[in-house]
């Protein structure tokens, strides 16, 4: 059985991250074991967690979005892609934009990687290297676009893993790798935990991404069957009423006026040439609604250019020491001294900027060039302008007449729907008994209809049960996967979880409709509801589920685990620092944030892991405390002591 | 970014004003600027048709940042120069640059709304003008709240009473002017007029 190459972080650097104001340079080196982040609350705990997978993945979750809205790997990862910009955007200081990155050193399936990447731009590299057997495997590097090297990493630590595709690994790094502060458990989540099934026990990553796709498939097929079976209802409907109008007739001899049937159909064809005319107006306005926003985005390329270009123009007289762009290189310049890097890759823009903008020969031609530029697309955007107001006043005159005829057609129908109440049995008096071949064809015609319905709905069923059983015997195979590799994960699981909670502790595998689970028995009984265990209990348990997984199908990981002591119950801390240290002590890292106070967690954490197994980084080195805190810091430098003592 | 539309209001009205007054301060071109900028809503363009906005200053008279660093631009470009303490003066080479952006279409739109609100000095006082201008709704309403907004905002109340009053202001009008000048002056009396407590009655 493969086991998968999660990556272990060996460093990882924050530059220019404004929250953390002490510094614009963050260096960490993990080691082996422990790596835990103490401070008080509201210094960046959380966000240091939001970072990392940030620069893992290109992705912050959601807090407010549960896995079970989306329901799907992939609608997951390109749903929460945009999140990150937003996240970052309160974070970072505006003039820090630019040069505010993460950059992480890992090593994964034999590789060494090393990458950047930059907080608004969560699909790009700025930098990527990847090192096997001491030799940078990225070929003609200088050839490649920061959206190239985003690409060749998700390929080779998707490859480098093990998995199949790059949205699995950060699904299993956001919900397994990460215990964050949004608490979204295994347990008690049947969607989250059937796609960690599928991931962790078939081994076969591509069989996850099929159950995905069947579980789609099958819901597809049953909407469409309700789809048809609502429209077969209905044509039922509609026969049943025709035939017993049918009925009636034979006993009511009476007729409606020919007149009246003559005004009935010319209010149909007239309701029916206008409501054509009402569509063909809907699709002129629709198509001015396009040409209006081509235009919208035309002109506002055309203003941001001549913005752009007036902006630049204008500043060619400024002087050196005040233009903005020799500032903003300078700025540039000081980021690569002070980060140790060579600054000269600058000097040449440099030496042109000030060749073709302070210099006064080439700045006559200059001046006169932007000024016909300018111009020109003055002319550019007076045009459009033009344009787009033809269209706006096409449009409104469309709108106009789109009401008119909405108008005359609201009417027409009530002048039917009179006639048709008027008249009993109106509809059945078009078909004149000389027509009675007509009725019967009628009727025919809709009951064909409805076979046909019928029809269709069974084969979108049939479909359905194809895939309801592909899907079936994927379930089967895992059911088997996960029996035969219960007799190795299940005593990791329950030596962790009872070294938590002091009870004797069951998972079993359950299959529902809808799919499959795992379910906890805790003293034999089954603990299905979230508040048959207190909120503490929950997370740690939740926490052992995933230490086993890692376990179960790894050699080596990082977890992350944001601030667990927050909720837990006292006569629990220090059984929960020694579960910890125990998945340390396997070789697995974990890297922790916690609120630096008396807790027995991190003391018991220290005591077992010792100071070659635990770094302790203080948030005080990074930013700086509230008034309060500060009061309080004589007491945080006692609990700081006080761990330090422990880890020897 | 420097604002182009702020940088030709800035010469233009500075232009202007220099022309009448001798010279012209920072703080009165940003009145100008404002009356401008609500003359062209009187003729019917969105507020989005100004390209850059107004917050009220710690005197609660109008202020607008892209202003202020046209100025400060066009000074560190010698298009604006010091000229008695705070006061201002358009150079040579300034007035040549607002003759080239003066045959822009997109500065074309703006004159008659600039023109309108310089000349209204001609037919009232620059005090009358400073004084009626703080007596407009919007201005008048920020005069009362301690938060600083955005002062062309089509959601707030005061902006629902400017407008209804240039409504009256047409209706009154019967559009009797091909220019915006004599409105402006009319409504810049009614307003200071109104203060005065003429209308209280």
């Amino acid at each position: 059985m493969d086991k998968y190459n999660f990556p272990i972080l060996t460093k990882i650097i924050i530059k220019n991250f404004s929250i953390y104001k002490k510094t614009n340079l963050i260096t960490v080196n993990i080691k082996d074991g422990v790596f835990c982040l103490a401070g008080a609350n509201g210094l960046g705990k959380s966000t240091f967690i939001n970072i990392v997978n940030y620069g893992l993945t290109g992705i912050v979750r959601r807090p407010e979005a549960e896995f079970s809205q989306d329901n799907s790997i992939p609608k997951f990862y390109s749903r929460s892609k945009s999140f990150a910009v937003k996240y970052f955007d309160r974070r970072i200081d505006e003039n820090l934009r630019d040069i505010a990155s993460i950059s992480i050193e890992l090593t994964c399936g034999g590789k060494i990687f090393y990458i950047e990447r930059n907080f608004f731009e969560p699909d790009a590299l700025s930098k990527l290297e990847i090192y096997e057997d001491g030799i940078n495997i990225i070929e003609d590097e200088q050839d490649l676009t920061p959206s190239d090297f985003d690409f060749i990493y998700k390929q080779e630590i998707t490859k480098s893993i093990g998995l199949q595709d790059f949205d699995q690994f950060v699904f299993i790094q956001i919900f397994v790798l990460t215990f964050d502060e949004s608490h979204q458990l295994l347990f008690w989540d049947n969607s989250l935990m059937e796609r960690v099934l599928y991931l962790f026990f078939n081994l076969d990553p591509s069989k996850a991404k099929l159950a995905d796709q069947l579980r789609k498939d099958v819901s597809t097929f049953e909407s469409n069957m309700r789809n048809l079976q609502w429209d077969a209802t209905q044509k039922q409907k509609e026969l049943t009423s025709l035939i017993n109008q049918l009925e009636l007739s034979t006993n009511n001899t009476q007729l409606v006026d020919e007149e009246i049937i003559n005004q009935y159909n010319d209010l149909t064809s007239a309701l029916s040439d206008g409501l054509e005319n009402i569509q063909k107006i809907e699709s002129d306005v629709k198509e001015c609604d396009l040409l209006l926003a081509d235009f919208s985005l035309k002109l506002s390329s055309a203003k941001f250019e001549y913005d752009s270009l007036f902006s630049s123009s204008f500043n060619r007289d400024v002087s050196l020491e005040k233009d903005p762009a020799i500032l903003s290189l300078l700025a540039s310049i000081q980021s690569d001294v002070c980060g140790g890097k060579d600054p000269a890759h600058h000097f040449e823009q440099l030496k042109k900027l000030i060749w073709e903008t302070k210099c006064p020969g080439n700045k006559i031609a200059n001046d006169e060039s932007s000024v016909k530029k300018l111009q020109e697309l003055d002319e550019i955007i007076f045009r459009f302008k033009g344009d787009q107001d033809k269209i706006q006043e096409r449009k409104l005159r469309l709108i106009k007449e789109y009401d008119n005829l909405r108008n005359v057609a609201n009417e027409i129908t009530s002048e039917i729907d009179e006639i048709e109440k008027n008249n009993e049995n109106f509809r059945l008096n078009l078909y004149r008994p000389s027509d009675k071949q007509g009725l019967a064809s009628f009727v025919n015609d809709i009951k064909i209809q409805i076979g046909q319905l019928l029809n269709y709905k069974k084969e979108e069923s049939k479909k359905r049960d194809e895939k309801r059983l592909e899907l079936k015997n994927l379930e089967r195979e895992l059911s088997s996967q996960y029996l035969t590799a219960e007799e190795f994960f299940m005593p990791i699981f329950t030596e962790y979880a009872r070294s938590f909670l002091g009870l004797d502790i069951n998972i079993f595998l359950q299959t529902y409709a809808k799919g499959a689970t795992l379910v906890l028995e805790i003293n034999d009984t089954e603990r299905r509801e979230k508040h048959q265990l207190s909120e503490s209990q929950r997370y740690f348990i939740d926490i052992a589920l995933r230490m086993a997984l890692i376990q179960h199908s790894s050699l080596h990981a990082n977890i992350l685990i944001d601030t667990p002591e927050g909720s837990l119950d006292i006569a629990y801390e220090s059984r929960a620092g020694k579960m910890f240290a125990d998945f340390t002590k396997k070789g697995f890292n974990l890297i922790i944030t916690a609120n630096i106070n008396s807790s027995m967690l991190l003391l018991q954490l220290a005591e077992q892991c010792k100071a070659a197994f635990m770094q302790l980084e203080r948030m005080t080195e990074w930013t700086t405390l509230s008034e309060v805190q500060q009061q309080e810091q004589a007491i945080i430098e006692k609990a700081f002591v006080a761990i330090e003592k422990k880890l020897g | 970014m420097i604002q182009s539309e702020a940088v030709f209001d800035t010469l233009f009205l500075g232009s202007q004003l220099q022309n009448r007054l001798s010279d012209f301060s920072n703080y009165e071109l940003q009145i100008f600027a404002y009356l401008s900028c609500l003359l062209s809503l009187y003729d019917g363009e969105p507020v989005s048709f100004w390209g850059y906005s107004f917050i009220k200053n710690d005197l609660g008279s109008p202020y607008s940042r892209e202003i202020n660093e046209s100025i400060e631009a066009l000074i560190a470009k010698r298009e604006i120069i010091k000229s008695d303490g705070d006061f201002l003066r358009i150079t040579d080479y300034g007035l040549s640059e607002l003759e080239v952006y003066s045959s822009f279409r997109s500065n074309v739109s703006r004159l008659k709304f600039l023109q309108a609100a310089c000349e209204s000095i001609n037919l009232i006082s620059y005090g009358q003008v400073k004084e009626s201008i703080s007596q407009e709704p919007i201005l008048k309403s920020a005069g009362l709240q301690e938060q600083r907004r955005l002062l062309i905002d089509i959601d707030s109340p005061a902006f629902s009473i400017l407008y209804d009053q240039f409504e009256m202001l047409k209706v009154a009008l019967e559009n009797k002017f091909s220019n915006l000048v004599m409105p402006a002056v009319i409504w810049l009396k009614y307003l200071g007029d109104k203060n005065l407590g003429k209308y209280d009655s």
